[in-house]
């Protein structure tokens, strides 16, 4: 079992939670979105952190009141290593904002690093999960933010 | 030659593939992942493996020759194809990124280069592979999609001494080309694919 989690929170369940997931490299992006929605959620993809914070309306120079895509996003799932923003940062940007400070967070990572893990639980990561991802992962994943249909 | 056969070898040299350590388990997993909604989707998944590590392989190679190495640019290649090819299971391409970070940890240009050329080979071997794979499968499932009464015709025993005429292939070629587009009415497309998969696989068959 390669994932760490914090104790979850319990977040009503949707027919189909919606999930923006981050990672620059775009095999493991196809492959994430593939893998979410055999486990039937809706999937929007960003490249890197900014574009990501531009999605949910928290970018440089956007008003709130113009972007509600952040209260639609049920999870954020992101890549560590990005170039730019790391998905800590990302993770520390989002749990700044009033919005979106509840929606959880989960950072992936190639490299089982212990201090990075701590690191990210510490700034609230919901979870903290090894690439590649398997199928087992995010069905567990699913089940463990949403209760489960 | 029969399609069971056929399908035999196929499954034969897909479990070969994983022997020899070509590919891993996260290979299974791309598999598992496919279905109708999706039908080509490790092709798809692996055709961007091989678009992303060409153009990465093509950027160590020039970040290698530069009179002053950045090596921290040449870590950060590396460490993108250790990623891709992790991701669909190009094991042995994968292992050979390891001691690759670590010669630009010491910053030495010579074991850097002699990684990438390893680095190199391999990925020409597993592009290699796989496109065989693909290419094996694709035949097959046209074969298989073709009317079954043509395999109990004259034809069949055509395309079998096409299949053992390897030792003449041009005169196999000939045969085969008039037998795919004559009898099935195959496509120009589709009978160079199986031209190619006959002199891949070739042996593996008889």
């Amino acid at each position: 079992m390669d994932f760490y989690s914090s104790s979850s929170s319990t977040i009503s369940s949707h027919e189909e939670p919606h999930v923006l997931a981050v990672d620059d490299n775009l095999i493991d992006r196809k492959l994430v979105e593939k893998l979410l929605k055999k486990s039937s959620c809706k999937v929007t993809t960003a490249e890197n952190g900014l574009r990501a914070l531009e999605y949910l309306g928290l970018g440089a120079d956007q008003e709130h009141s113009t972007n509600n895509n952040g209260s639609k996003v049920n999870m954020i799932i992101t890549d560590y290593c990005m170039p730019g923003m790391t998905g800590y940062e990302l993770l520390k940007k989002i749990k700044e904002s009033s919005i979106l400070k509840d929606v959880p967070v989960v950072i992936m990572s190639s490299e089982n690093i212990p201090t990075r893990i701590d690191q990210c639980m510490e700034e609230g990561a919901q979870m903290f999960m090894l690439k590649p991802l398997k199928h087992s992962d995010v069905k567990r994943l699913r089940c463990q933010l949403m209760q489960c249909q | 030659m029969e399609v069971g056969q056929l399908q035999r070898s196929f499954v034969e040299y897909m479990a070969s593939l994983f022997r020899e350590g070509f590919l891993d388990a996260q290979f299974s997993q791309l598999q598992q992942l496919q279905d109708d909604s999706n039908p080509d989707f490790v092709v798809e998944v692996v055709s961007l493996f091989f678009e992303d590590s060409e153009r990465l392989l093509n950027d160590l190679t020039m970040a290698l020759d530069q009179p002053n190495v950045d090596f921290k640019q040449v870590d950060a290649h590396v460490h993108q194809l250790k990623g891709s090819s992790s991701s669909v299971g190009a094991q042995r391409v994968k292992n050979c990124c390891v001691p690759f970070r670590n010669c630009c940890e010491e910053q030495n240009t010579e074991t850097c280069l002699r990684c990438l050329q390893q680095i190199k080979q391999e990925y020409l071997l597993v592009k290699n592979k796989l496109q065989t794979l693909f290419e094996l499968a694709f035949f097959l499932a046209t074969v298989g999609a073709a009317d079954c009464s043509c395999w109990r015709s004259n034809s069949h025993g055509a395309i079998t001494q096409c299949l053992t005429g390897l030792a003449s292939p041009s005169e196999g070629k000939c045969l085969l080309n008039s037998v795919c587009r004559e009898e099935f009415s195959f496509s120009d497309f589709l009978v160079d694919h199986i031209i190619n998969f006959i002199h891949q696989i070739g042996l593996c068959l008889l």
